[in-house]
């Protein structure tokens, strides 16, 4: 198993040199650069021919992409074109909030979808099968986009305004944030104070409405697996004789059939975080999310060559890491396989 | 398979949920913060009948719903609009600027006068000798001075650079004393650009920037993350991306303290998201409401609309390099072809409000002193149009597009897609020359692209718009282009030698009526020449909540006197 997983790991660097190269490659192809976002009647053209220069757009390609390597080699993927920021410090302030967004989704998608799937399986031609069926591919074929947008409408009908819609964090704690700094800075005593439950609270209730929009439509295909896989399963002989020996259904679905059954839906758990990680591009920007998803969009638009090329990577890198939990996990579902 | 682990997360998330909901219960109760703790906070009624602040009236908190973030706060290197709309909050310049009456003004800030030489070619302003740097350091001349060598530093890359090109490149600033400093000019012109040529830029401390590398001022903590000024407003807290907040500074000099405690700004880059925020109360201020949106917007009763004046107009560019624009009558008739009236009425007029008016000049119709008295439009006229181009040698081919001498009267029309008016404008241009026969193929590219495109001249036609500023200088977007003036705003390659010697004409004067009569017939010669299809102005709204006072829309800013705005104590929904 140290042999597979060593293995797998060489192959991704060189799958990341890889990637880096085409990104670069595509980038060069564009006839815009970074500086061409400066082109504005107020903004003289001769400081344009100065920013392309300060921002070393000038240089040769090989150059350019020569110092970004040995940079990256050390962890150090240079300042971001657009707002001149470091973009570690960019990546590391906004991954946090994705990964939270995204693993909640995660757990939202294969919990529901694996239940789903088994209550399909179980009462496989059932109206309850049909109707979930349909709506499951109802949600599945919704965007997520368009998910967000309708549940910004519904709950804001609904709650009557007052379910957050946006952030991560509501006004009430970011004033109270901002009025106990301003007290501390003047040697006064805070006027108020947040709870450990009060802002974690703030932060769920900002996280659900992006959570269900990222994590619902894909409920379906996940179902969907485990509705086939366990269909499967339940026909095997020894979930025959685990009822024939009066197991209780519960007991037999369970305990028995639906290890087996989950197989195949690992698979998908090493794809689904590198898709939600880029999925969640839309509902972030529909709900002000600030995660990796409006980071990368803002980056393309801005031909913000550094910030592209260190997302693309670390996307690259949760795909290969990815697929390589996958292979993990397979081998603790399912002993009879083995890696060499 | 369900394990003892496994039931005891599901209950767990079963509680976390019910408190969740629980907890939805106090999200967005009034007012925060504690009590009212009772204090007598009537706002006193002035002598105009109007209800005017006092100290009791100063807290809560303006919430602000914006689509992106300011890329920094030095003015001297900051590039968007957010960021301008900050920096003058926090560091603000020599002259506050106004516009009443048509006209753009200036008032006093730092400066507490200025005058002009007898020749004109010299400003000198005298500064406040009250105003420290938030470190107590005074500001004084030398500051001025070592702003203005960095604006004209090369290696700062300053955008605001262009503003020192009618100075003396050797000693644009001469510093008289510590609180007098002199701005050179090789040309007079017109006082108020003058003004803001000099003074429009926010001033920097000299003490804390001199060693700073020039070539890194984009990424200094001043730009990013520590602006420091003297303002009515400074900075607590930016987290790039999602929230930014400024709080009141009771110690500013240059003008009297804000009324509201704190401005807190959100980023939402969805429009939708940002409408139901004001809507449910969640924001209190919007700025960009669609024409489309404004009638719903008024009917909440929590909310304002303010509409602000003309800052923005639509047309159709030419490239009069390509041999099909190149003849003004063809371009007139295309013109003509085009229902610039259906347009607005469809794109900007919504249950019988107008929100936007025809356009004949890039000049907007707001600087009234250089509007033409009733402009005369070319008529919409299809038929004379197709005359026009007939009299051209432009005949039906067998598809009925026009030809002449084997080329089709065939074109690609290039637009920006992100701008759903934009994109219905183009789907009607191209209607209205299919009927009479003329072909444009709808091209539509990213943001950054299609000005790349109209940059590199790389578009045969483009539908596009300008923002006008309040000061006039046409030079970049109509005089001919030079080895020395590239001019590369003028997209199109236009040049008119009576247009160039009327601009010149009016940037070299200081004459208030001769300008004027120069503006005035640079906009008729090219209103005739049709290099552009204008097509509208459109008006901006923006929506506030109705507990903040004070608000007079101004076609300046969506801030106008932001300072200004204050809410009555009893109605404050943040006490802190």
């Amino acid at each position: 198993m140290t042999t597979f997983i060593v293995r797998r790991l060489l192959i991704g660097v060189i799958l990341l040199g890889c990637v880096a190269v085409l990104l670069f490659v595509l980038q060069e192809l564009s006839p815009y650069t970074a500086a061409d976002l400066y082109i504005r009647p107020d903004f003289p053209p001769v400081a344009i021919d100065q920013i392309t220069k300060q921002l070393g757009l000038d240089r040769p390609p090989i150059e350019r992409f020569g110092k970004w390597l040995w940079a990256a080699c050390q962890f150090n993927f240079g300042r971001s074109l657009h707002s001149g920021e470091p973009v570690s410090e960019m990546v590391l302030t906004a991954l946090p909030n994705t990964l939270l967004l995204s693993v909640v989704a995660l757990v939202m998608i294969f919990v529901f979808g694996v239940l789903v799937g088994v209550f399909q399986a179980v009462k496989q031609y059932s109206t309850s099968d049909v109707g979930l069926t349909f709506v499951t591919l109802f949600f599945y074929s919704m965007p997520s986009f368009w998910l967000a947008l309708m549940l910004v409408m519904i709950v804001s009908w609904l709650a009557g305004g007052q379910w957050p819609i946006f952030g991560m964090h509501g006004d009430e704690i970011q004033i109270k944030l901002s009025a106990i700094q301003e007290a501390l800075s003047h040697g006064r005593a805070p006027p108020t104070s947040i709870g450990f439950f009060e802002y974690w609270t703030d932060v769920g209730q900002h996280l659900l409405l992006p959570a269900i929009s990222l994590g619902i439509p894909p409920i379906a295909g996940v179902a969907r697996y485990a509705r086939s896989s366990m269909l499967e399963v339940v026909t095997q002989d020894y979930v025959r004789t685990a009822r024939a020996k009066g197991l209780s259904n519960r007991v037999v679905i369970f305990r028995h059939a639906l290890r087996n059954a989950l197989i195949p839906v690992i698979t998908l758990l090493g794809l689904y975080l590198p898709f939600l990680m880029s999925g969640a591009v839309l509902v972030e920007s529909i709900f002000g999310w600030p995660g990796m998803g409006r980071l990368i969009v803002d980056a393309i638009f801005t031909m913000d060559f550094p910030v592209v090329m260190a997302t693309s990577l670390l996307l690259a890198v949760l795909v290969i890491l990815g697929n390589l939990v996958a292979d993990i996990l397979y081998t603790t579902v399912d002993p009879r396989i083995r890696y060499g | 398979m369900i394990t003892p682990a496994f039931r005891t997360l599901s209950r767990l998330a079963v509680v976390a949920g019910i408190g969740l909901a629980l907890a939805a219960c106090d999200v967005g109760k009034e007012p925060t913060g504690g009590q009212d703790q009772g204090a007598n906070a009537d706002p006193q009624t002035g002598s105009d009948g109007n209800l005017h602040p006092n100290a009791d009236d100063i807290g809560d908190t303006l919430r602000v719903g914006l689509r992106a973030g300011p890329d920094g706060f030095l003015g001297i290197v900051q590039n968007s609009a957010t960021g301008q709309m900050l920096s003058s909050l926090i560091q603000p310049g020599l002259v506050d600027s106004d516009f009443q009456d048509g006209k753009l003004t200036y008032l006093p800030l730092l400066a507490t006068r200025w005058e002009f030489s007898q020749n004109d070619k010299k400003l000198t302003f005298y500064l406040r000798k009250d105003v420290t740097w938030p470190d107590g350091h005074p500001i004084t001349a030398r500051d001025v001075a070592f702003t203005i060598d960095l604006v004209g530093d090369p290696e700062v890359a300053s955008p605001r650079q262009s503003s020192l090109e009618k100075m003396d490149h050797e000693e644009p600033v001469t510093v008289l004393d510590d609180y007098t400093v002199r701005f050179n000019f090789t040309v007079a012109y017109n006082h108020t650009t003058m003004i803001a040529n000099a003074a429009s830029v926010e001033i920097v401390p000299e003490h804390k920037l001199k060693d700073v590398p020039r070539g890194s001022l984009r990424t200094h903590p001043f730009h990013k993350k520590q602006p420091f000024g003297h303002g009515p407003y400074t900075l607590q807290e930016w987290k790039p991306k999602e929230s930014l907040t400024l709080i009141r500074n009771p110690d500013v000099k240059t003008e009297p303290p804000a009324y509201i405690q704190r401005i807190l700004i959100r980023i939402i880059p969805e429009y939708q998201t940002q409408l139901k925020a004001l809507q449910n109360g969640q924001i209190d201020l919007m700025e960009a409401i669609s024409a489309k949106d404004i009638d719903e917007v008024k009917t909440w009763p929590d909310v304002t609309v303010y509409t602000k004046g003309y800052r923005f107009m639509d047309y159709i560019g030419w490239n009069l390099q390509n041999d099909l624009f190149k003849d003004r009558d063809v371009r007139r008739a295309l013109t003509m072809a085009i229902d610039i009236k259906k347009m607005i009425r469809a794109l900007l007029t919504f249950n019988g409000h107008a929100y936007g008016t025809q356009a004949y000049s890039t000049l907007t119709p707001e600087l009234t002193a250089y509007r033409a008295k009733a402009p005369t439009f070319l008529p919409y006229d299809p038929d004379k149009a197709k005359r026009i181009l007939r009299d051209k040698g432009w005949k039906p081919g067998p598809d009925g597009i026009l030809m002449k001498d084997g080329k089709r009267f065939e074109f690609k029309l290039a637009t920006n897609n992100e701008n759903p008016r934009r994109a219905q404008a183009v789907v009607m241009v191209e209607q209205d020359l299919k009927k009479i026969g003329i072909k444009a193929n709808i091209e539509k590219y990213e943001g950054v692209k299609f000005f790349a495109r109209l940059d590199h001249k790389q578009f045969e036609a483009a539908l596009a718009g300008w923002s006008a500023a309040l000061f006039v200088d046409p030079s970049d977007i109509w005089a001919t282009p030079t080895a020395k003036e590239k001019r590369p705003f003028n997209f199109c390659s236009y040049s008119n030698p009576r247009v160039d010697e009327l601009i010149s004409k009016g940037l070299a004067t200081s004459d208030p009526e001769v300008e004027r009569k120069c503006w005035i017939e640079m906009q008729n010669i090219i209103y005739e020449d049709q290099p552009y299809t204008f097509l509208f102005w459109r008006s901006e709204s923006f929506a506030c909540n109705k507990r903040f006072r004070g608000i007079k829309p101004n076609v300046l800013t969506t801030y106008y006197k932001l300072p200004k705005w204050w809410v009555p104590k009893a109605e404050h929904k943040f006490k802190f």
